[in-house]
């Protein structure tokens, strides 16, 4: 089953009966595009297939509405040796999905959360089929861990639910006998406590307490002890732990000291309330999150103007058409060059013409303009202090000036990659099949096959995790601010500044690997209110126009930069995701959420 | 090597690079190329044309102005129409000679074609200045090139067979306008494919008949090639035609060889 809006994980296994192959599996969704027209979006790996093995390869795809079928074909040297198509329309649902991973069916309470509009379906993945990507997870809200069968997740597994969860998705660990295996399963970096041992309980008052009921949960149930190593105690029962909370990203990770599938907690009339509070998040999926056009979008615009993006000015074509027509006068005047011979006079024309079509060439095709696609870069990194990864969001605006093609090779190799509408010249009924774009995941993950029409544009939006530890401590002593900002990735924040309390303050540069402190007082800010002083703060008009921007395009449950308790923010250099050289300076702004 | 020997090459090299009048039009041509990069000069940003979706049209209004200029040219070089006296030239070398009429005709054709590639020579750098600016690659200066060098060539054949058949100049320019006129206008109602202008229009990618091929009994070709394969082909009929008139012109006017005269 896939929902519809968002990613999807796909797994394709190959089986190889003959000798040993070098393959590539290609997988192919299409999907009715702009004004009717096809559009289509691959993705391929490589495997090496020894003769007999069978390998199963991940993918994920985007499920957009609409979308008619997925093909996948496996190649080797060129030539397609096996090849399947799934109609995408019996499985694609827009139901709520709340992924269980549990040896059991026991977690079908959980369909209890469905509203009249918005049905959940419980999904109960194999440990072994988890996702190695966290937009594997895009289309489900919550993740339930009850056991996983004494199975041990693999690292890219257990990297990839982290991630999710930075972005905004809810995990939630049961206790129970079960919460012994968590740890052994390499999930013990994403729990928020350290389960010590179990104890038997008759009666659980303060669940009720926190779940707003006058009863609780009455018999005999099997509490898991623990230590609390990350987030904090939402509900303690005697000293135990029986509800953590721990924020991480944009997302929480829940636990229960206790088993709420089975009795008396399954029975229980605050069990619906309790999966309810327990699912609460306003996680978006990543698929389709924006829409517009590369020439429309905030971001984009921020770089599209100051300085424009443009052709070059008529003063240079009337400089180089004037210079041209003052170099052949002399040849062209019987008076000035009235001795010279016809055949000279001939080769001498020529010779002028020759080097002003040099000279127009290089003028306008290599120096002044050029008709390669122009890239332009905007991104925005959300960290939040103590977290040391940043939720990344990364627009790529290419604009074609001749029709084509561009690649661009990615950083980071978990990336799910979405487009926003294009503009260009509509496809011709009856042209071959828009070929979209082909995502090549090997070692490196690169964007192929990005074609544009003549002045054409594509928008494509890269959403990320990545590292970055990046700390910032807020304090007031004395009626000064104090402020503590270490960076511990490995590229230099430029042009930092705090705003806190409705002020902005400029920090400064800090380099990779850099603390810096600093006290304000509180006549030092500027109130950020004010255009002005935004301005001041981004040092030039393109940032204050991308802050502005950012700050009006915040999704929901992004920190506002404006609003917020406290936050840091800074300027890299270079894009964050792209490995690429884009033709204005990248707009690439961090965000850090102080303590 | 017999033909680079040709006499009517080398009079139209002293002709061609000598007389003021004809080098002040060479001068014209530049100047009204470059005018017309000019005012098509795109005046707005990328973004803005993107967004518009109303591409610059500079590298099509050059291309467009060249044939216009070159025909115009074309027209009057092949009538002889920047010197008068030449009718007389080119009957006395037929008449009064004994140079072969192949000779005269192949000499003047070759020199049509020489100085036809000179004249797109001086255009060039305002074609590959325009280029980037509307969206092309270096791929379509030959198809350009080629459109407006073969229509040119046509228009120049024919030009020399009004100088053959017809005495007075007036006469010579208003058959000359009238048949590029009628050509012109039934060419793109009739057969769309063969109009230079039409071909001109349809070199830029994203010209919706630039993508499509022409199909023919032996396969296919680009839109832009029967244009070119029909004016080289109206062009070198037009040259036996001149031939053909001049072989007239001396069995009826030379008594050696039966004529009245």
């Amino acid at each position: 089953m896939v929902r519809e809006g968002c990613y999807a994980p796909l797994l394709v296994s190959v089986e190889n009966t003959g000798s040993r192959l070098q393959v590539t599996v290609r997988v192919e969704v299409t999907w009715g595009g702009l004004r009717g027209a096809v559009v289509q979006r691959s993705f391929t790996r490589h495997a090496f297939l020894p003769g007999g093995a069978t390998r199963r390869i991940p993918f994920v795809v985007p499920i957009l509405r609409g979308a008619r079928s997925l093909k996948v074909a496996v190649s080797s040297n060129g030539l397609e040796v096996a090849r399947q198509e799934v109609d995408l329309r019996a499985l694609a649902t827009s139901d709520r999905l709340v992924a269980g991973i549990s040896s059991e069916l026991s977690l079908d309470m959980v369909s209890a959360l469905s509203g009249p509009d918005a049905p959940v379906r419980l999904v109960y993945p194999r440990v072994d089929d988890l996702p190695e990507s966290w937009a594997g997870y895009d289309s489900v809200d919550m993740v339930v861990v009850h056991d996983t069968a004494f199975q041990q997740l693999r690292a890219a597994q257990a990297a990839a639910l982290e991630a999710w969860v930075v972005t905004g998705g809810a995990l939630v660990f049961t206790g129970g006998t079960g919460a012994l295996q968590l740890g052994a399963a390499g999930l013990g970096r994403l729990l928020p406590v350290e389960i010590t041992g179990l104890r038997e309980r008759d009666d659980l008052p303060s669940l009720a307490a926190f779940l707003g009921f006058s009863r609780g949960p009455r018999g005999k149930m099997v509490i898991a002890e623990s230590k609390v190593t990350a987030g904090a105690v939402v509900s303690s029962q005697d000293g135990l732990p029986t509800i953590v909370k721990r924020r991480l990203g944009r997302g929480s990770v829940w636990f229960t000291a206790f088993d709420p599938t089975l009795a008396p907690l399954d029975s229980w009339g605050g069990s619906r309330a309790l999966w309810r509070r327990l699912s609460e998040n306003d996680r978006q999926p990543a698929l389709g999150a924006f829409s517009g056009s590369a020439v429309d979008d905030p971001w984009m615009k921020a770089l599209l103007g100051n300085p424009p993006l443009g052709f070059p000015g008529s003063l240079a074509a009337l400089a180089f058409a004037g210079g041209y027509l003052l170099l052949l006068l002399p040849f062209l005047s019987a008076r000035i060059s009235r001795r010279l011979r016809a055949r000279l006079r001939a080769a001498l024309l020529l010779c002028v013409a020759a080097a002003a079509a040099c000279a127009g060439w290089l003028m306008f095709d290599r120096e002044l303009f050029r008709s390669d696609a122009r890239i332009l870069d905007a991104a925005r990194a959300d960290v939040r202090s103590g977290d040391s990864v940043a939720r990344v969001t990364e627009k790529i605006g290419l604009f074609g000036v001749q029709a084509g093609s561009a690649e661009l090779p990615l950083d980071t190799a978990d990336v799910a990659v979405d487009e926003a509408v294009r503009v260009g010249i509509p496809a011709r009924t009856g042209s071959p099949l828009d070929p979209g774009l082909s995502i090549d995941t090997g070692r490196e993950t690169t964007i192929r096959g990005i074609s544009f029409p003549r002045f054409g544009s594509r928008l494509l939006v890269l959403n990320a995790v990545v590292s970055m530890p990046v700390e910032a401590r807020v304090g007031s002593s004395a009626g000064s601010l104090l402020l503590s900002v270490s960076n511990g990735s490995a590229r230099s924040l430029r042009r930092c500044f705090l705003v806190h309390a409705g002020r902005g303050y400029l920090v400064g540069d800090v380099a990779p690997s850099e603390t810096v402190t600093r006290t304000f007082a509180p006549a030092d800010g500027f109130l950020i209110s004010s255009a002005e002083a935004r301005l001041r703060l981004a040092g030039d008009a393109r940032r204050a126009s991308f802050l502005d921007q950012s700050e009006a395009d915040t999704e929901p449950g992004r920190s506002r930069l404006f609003e917020g308790p406290g936050s840091v923010a800074g300027w890299l250099d270079d894009p964050l995701i792209a490995h690429v050289r884009p033709d204005r300076p990248a707009l690439c702004l961090v965000v850090v959420e102080a303590r | 090597m017999r033909i680079a020997r040709n006499p009517f090459l080398d009079e139209g090299v002293r002709t061609y690079f000598v007389q003021e009048a004809i080098l002040r039009s060479y001068f014209a041509l530049v100047g009204v190329i470059g005018l017309a990069l000019l005012l098509w000069w795109p005046r707005a940003s990328l973004d803005a044309v993107v967004r518009s979706g109303i591409f610059p049209a500079t590298f099509t209004t050059v291309c467009i102005g060249l044939y216009v200029c070159l025909t115009y040219l074309g027209a009057r070089y092949g009538s002889e129409g920047f010197s008068p006296e030449a009718r007389g030239k080119v009957r006395e070398y037929a008449l009064l000679t004994q140079v072969s009429l192949a000779s005269i005709v192949a000499g003047r054709t070759l020199f049509a074609l020489l100085h036809t590639l000179f004249l797109l020579a001086l255009g060039t750098p305002f074609l590959l200045a325009s280029l980037a600016v509307s969206g092309g690659g270096p791929a379509l200066m030959l198809p350009a090139l080629l459109v407006i060098g073969a229509a040119t060539f046509a228009v120049r054949m024919y030009g020399l067979l009004t100088l053959v058949l017809l005495e007075r100049q007036v006469g010579r320019d208003l058959c000359l306008a009238a048949g590029i006129i009628l050509f012109l206008v039934i060419s793109s109602l009739v057969v769309p494919a063969v109009n230079p202008i039409t071909a001109l229009l349809s070199i830029l990618p994203g010209d919706k008949a630039a993508e499509a091929p022409i199909s023919l009994p032996f396969g296919s070709i680009p839109f832009f090639l029967l244009s070119v394969i029909m004016s080289l082909a109206a062009g070198l009929l037009l040259a036996g035609a001149v031939f053909a008139s001049l072989r007239g012109i001396r069995r009826r006017e030379r008594p050696d060889r039966g004529g009245t005269r």
